[in-house]
């Protein structure tokens, strides 16, 4: 995908998933774009491009970011974890992504690495039982059109290990 | 899952709510939609669409595009006219409905913002993007229709040149006899019902990789689709190329929910770039394009009169009612869902005169097909709004309502109203289980003490009959659709005892490759994990193109599997025998063997008996050496699941603000073949509902 235009090419170089990355981008190829076209990193998707619907969630330096409206020069020297980052290889699944399979907390799939990006920072910064409010409040920035939320709100209130409202084990 | 029943074991799937085996792949980012196909030397496909209305085009002015370093096509109507193709053609044509193609390029006149103009083909999507800006169409608007009363008064501008209006069809339901009715009556109500324009907005928008394959020759399309092996019939028709040259595949489809049910002008214009460039073209729609380009659906407005007895029992019911649906039809499904919505009106009531008109009209909108529902929505939504008026004007429980009208358990098979045959149905049992499920009577209490208080809660009432299996392809004629509804399935067990299936229909997100494997394990005796489903590439499987729509998967793709699966059973049956000189009517195959009945411990691995078909040595006398069967379903008729929702919401009188309080589902689906996907379907169907009711 190299243009013969005379558009601005820049060296960016990017840790992604624990693994440096150098190339030249057009100055104006999007986060998201390079990750999949470029790096072959498909499981980042692309649902609105308006930041919206969060199927682009990657983690940048620790943070959720929305990989289309980053541009890929804007993640030089970042470090990117896509969802491909978050298996344990051979061993499998993470308990978030098993949990999920055990709920049934994805049907398309195409929400799901989003979620699963957006969930795994959640669940880093908030150790411990969770309720479903603050699951729901998590994942506010992340749409879903098939499951209705409400196996996923499942799946991290397991995976945490619940408490209800008032504090209460599950 | 296994129980033990006078000493013999037996193992069920069906009714076991499996693991997904979709589910590993996608959850570690394996999955592949449309856009992840990079195929080498792909050009990529941005859309130049009308920004207005409605106008007639005096130029289009290509040249600054074309000369834009990295473009290599612009194409227009004109090249299409050149090419000798022409509009795509709808494929479901009700009686004399006026709409019966599609411009895949518009040529003199836009209809609808967002109606494709031209299409940019560049060295990537970012370069195409850039030339469509430079793209420059000149228009003279002409007065805009922007919804039915507009389109229908007098004088109003005709959309369609030839038509003299702008009424696509009209139609008719029933036969009641209102007026008499009326006389009758002791209350008459006229209400008046609106649903909103609305559209299922999948999270992977439409998109379509297009190329001549290098080996074979063969036009093959990638594409986000529902109906692979319709899109391969809808294309090899457009193009004028030989169909068994073309082969198209949907991979991982990140939804579809009746969007995605054919090869729309994009797609088809998609494969005639391909093949005219000798290059893969790649197109995928961005979210801005997705809304107004992707059908829209649902928007009717319902003008109705009942006559009702003072206990709320209904005796005669008319409805006129208008579908705004956009400059063109479906190409795929015509004015299919306005016509479900007036078949499916009278739901589960026994209404003694129904009668309902249609009118289907043109708008400068998107045009409408179908979204999950397909019509139903609408006639529930105006049923049950009904009975809620009939209830509140006589004072009346709105529950003992819908009790005093529903058709009763023994009146199956019963003929609606509308002339729908509904198989069978327990609606006031749905209804009862339902109430008692949300403490029906206790929110009742609850509500009368929150009103006293100035708290606002609301409790809601949906009973529904929702018609699936579609359908009987021979019924499909009779409406004009050409489209068979038959699924079409072959099971073959190879020579270690697993099993391929390969099916017509294809998932995009309902579990298809978990559930027909417990159906299939089920009837062979096998664990599903030896089970693999194929789906989706129309390069292997058989032929049927309805797709996945109209609640058909389960239904028709079950049936077909269970059919083909016999038939794989009786051969192992038959060689068991065989091998264990026994008859074939006292073999079992369970738990992976092949045994006389009582005699387990004697059996044989199911495996074995496999293999010695397929080794085709020592056969019995008769039998082909083939565990390769196939099933091609086409149901008699639809089958009519039903259930009742209740709500308890309450709202803040001084915000508007709401929250749900109790949501309960009581719905019968028939057999269940996996519990914990029949509700993630279920709830996720909610949410569309909930979403479309608070406008998203």
């Amino acid at each position: 995908m190299t243009p013969e235009t005379s558009e601005q090419q820049l060296d960016v170089t990017v840790t992604v998933n624990g693994r440096q990355r150098s190339a030249r981008v057009p100055s104006r190829m999007l986060l998201s774009d390079f990750l999949r076209h470029e790096l072959g990193l498909y499981g980042t998707r692309v649902g609105c491009e308006h930041g919206v619907c969060g199927a682009c969630t990657v983690l940048m330096d620790g943070a959720p970011a929305r990989a289309c409206l980053v541009f890929a020069a804007q993640a030089d020297n970042a470090e990117i974890r896509t969802v491909e980052g978050l298996a344990n290889g051979a061993d499998g699944l993470t308990p978030l992504q098993a949990a999920f399979q055990e709920e049934h907390a994805l049907q398309c799939g195409f929400c799901t690495p989003g979620m699963l990006m957006t969930l795994t920072e959640f669940l880093e910064d908030n150790p411990g039982p969770v309720t479903d409010q603050e699951v729901r409040e998590a994942i506010a920035g992340n749409l879903c059109r098939c499951t209705g939320y409400q196996n996923i709100v499942r799946a991290v209130v397991r995976v945490a290990g619940g408490r209800d409202e008032d504090g209460a084990a599950r | 899952m296994s129980t033990h029943i006078l000493g013999q074991r037996r193992t069920s799937w069906v009714g076991v709510s499996r693991k997904r085996v979709e589910d590993p792949r996608l959850l570690v980012g394996g999955g592949r939609y449309t856009d992840d196909f990079d195929l080498p030397g792909a050009l990529e496909v941005a859309f130049v669409r009308s920004a207005v209305p409605h106008a007639r085009i005096t130029s289009i002015d290509v040249d600054a595009a074309k000369a834009l370093p990295g473009v290599h096509a612009v194409y227009t109507a004109a090249d299409l006219d050149r090419l000798g193709l022409g509009e795509l053609a709808c494929k479901w044509v009700y009686g004399d409905q006026r709409s019966r193609s599609q411009p895949v390029l518009a040529r003199d006149v836009v209809r609808f913002v967002g109606e494709p103009v031209a299409a940019v083909v560049a060295d990537d999507r970012y370069i195409a993007e850039d030339a469509a800006e430079l793209v420059w169409v000149d228009y003279e608007s002409l007065e805009v229709v922007v919804d039915v009363a507009a389109a229908l008064a007098p004088g109003a501008p005709v959309l369609h040149p030839g038509w003299g209006d702008n009424v696509m069809v009209r139609a008719t339901f029933g036969d009641g006899d209102f007026a008499t009715a009326e006389a009758q009556a002791d209350v008459v109500l006229r209400e008046s019902f609106r649903t909103h324009r609305h559209t299922a907005v999948p999270m992977e928008g439409r998109g379509a990789v297009a190329m001549i394959d290098p080996l074979s020759g063969a036009l093959t399309v990638y594409t986000s689709n529902q109906a692979p092996h319709r899109a391969k019939t809808n294309l090899a028709e457009y193009l004028n190329w030989p169909e068994h040259r073309i082969r198209v595949v949907a991979p991982d489809v990140g939804g579809g929910f009746g969007v995605k049910d054919r090869a729309a002008v994009e797609e088809v214009l998609v494969a005639v770039l391909a093949t005219q460039l000798g290059r893969p073209i790649k197109w995928i729609e961005d979210r801005r394009e997705h809304f107004f380009s992707t059908n829209h659906a649902r928007q009717q407005a319902h003008e109705v009169e009942v006559a009702v007895r003072r206990d709320g029992r209904i005796i005669a019911l008319h409805d006129r009612f208008t579908a705004d649906y956009g400059a063109y039809a479906s190409t795929a499904v015509g004015v299919g869902p306005p016509l479900l919505a007036g078949e499916m009106l009278p739901g589960p009531y026994d209404i003694p005169n129904y009668r309902a008109e249609l009118e289907v009209v043109v708008t400068n909108k998107v045009p409408s097909g179908g979204f999950r529902g397909f019509g139903m929505q609408q006639a529930t939504f105006v049923m049950e709004r009904l009975m809620d008026r009939i209830a509140a004007e006589l004072e009346l429980d709105p529950a003992d309502v819908r009790r005093r009208n529903f058709v009763g358990r023994d009146a199956f098979p019963y003929t609606s109203g509308s002339g729908a045959r509904y198989d069978s149905g327990d609606y006031e049992a749905a209804l009862d289980r339902a109430l008692a499920l949300a403490d029906y009577d206790g929110w009742r209490e609850r509500q009368r003490e929150a009103r006293a208080a100035g708290r606002l809660i609301g409790i809601g009432i949906s009973s529904l009959v929702e018609a699936t299996g579609e359908g009987p392809s021979r019924e499909h004629g009779e409406y004009g659709w050409e489209v068979s509804g038959y699924e079409n399935v072959a099971v073959r067990m190879d020579p270690e005892g697993g099993v391929t299936i390969v099916m017509g229909i294809s998932p995009q997100g309902q579990g298809h490759q978990t559930v027909f494997a417990q159906v299939c394990a089920d009837e062979l005796g096998i664990h599903p994990d030896d089970i693999t489903v194929v789906q989706g590439d129309t390069a292997t499987t058989p032929y049927a193109v309805a797709g996945a729509i109209g609640s058909r998967g389960a239904t028709l793709g079950g049936a077909a599997v269970i059919g083909a699966s016999r038939k794989v059973r009786g051969q192992l049956a038959r060689m068991a025998a065989h091998m264990l000189e026994a008859s074939p009517d006292d073999i079992e195959l369970a738990g992976g063997k092949a045994f006389v009945r009582g005699s387990e411990h004697l059996g044989m691995d199911i495996a074995t008996v496999a293999s010695a078909i397929l080794l085709a040595r020592d056969l019995p006398e008769g039998l082909e050496p083939s565990l390769d069967e196939r099933v091609l379903y086409d149901p008699t008729h639809l089958a009519y699941s039903f259930g009742t929702h209740v709500t308890v919401v309450e709202v803040d009188p001084d915000t508007g603000r709401f929250e749900y309080l109790r949501y309960v589902i009581v719905y019968d689906c028939g057999r269940v073949i996996n519990p914990m996907i029949v509700e993630g379907q279920l709830v996720g169907g909610l949410a569309h509902g909930l979403g479309g009711a608070v406008l998203e």
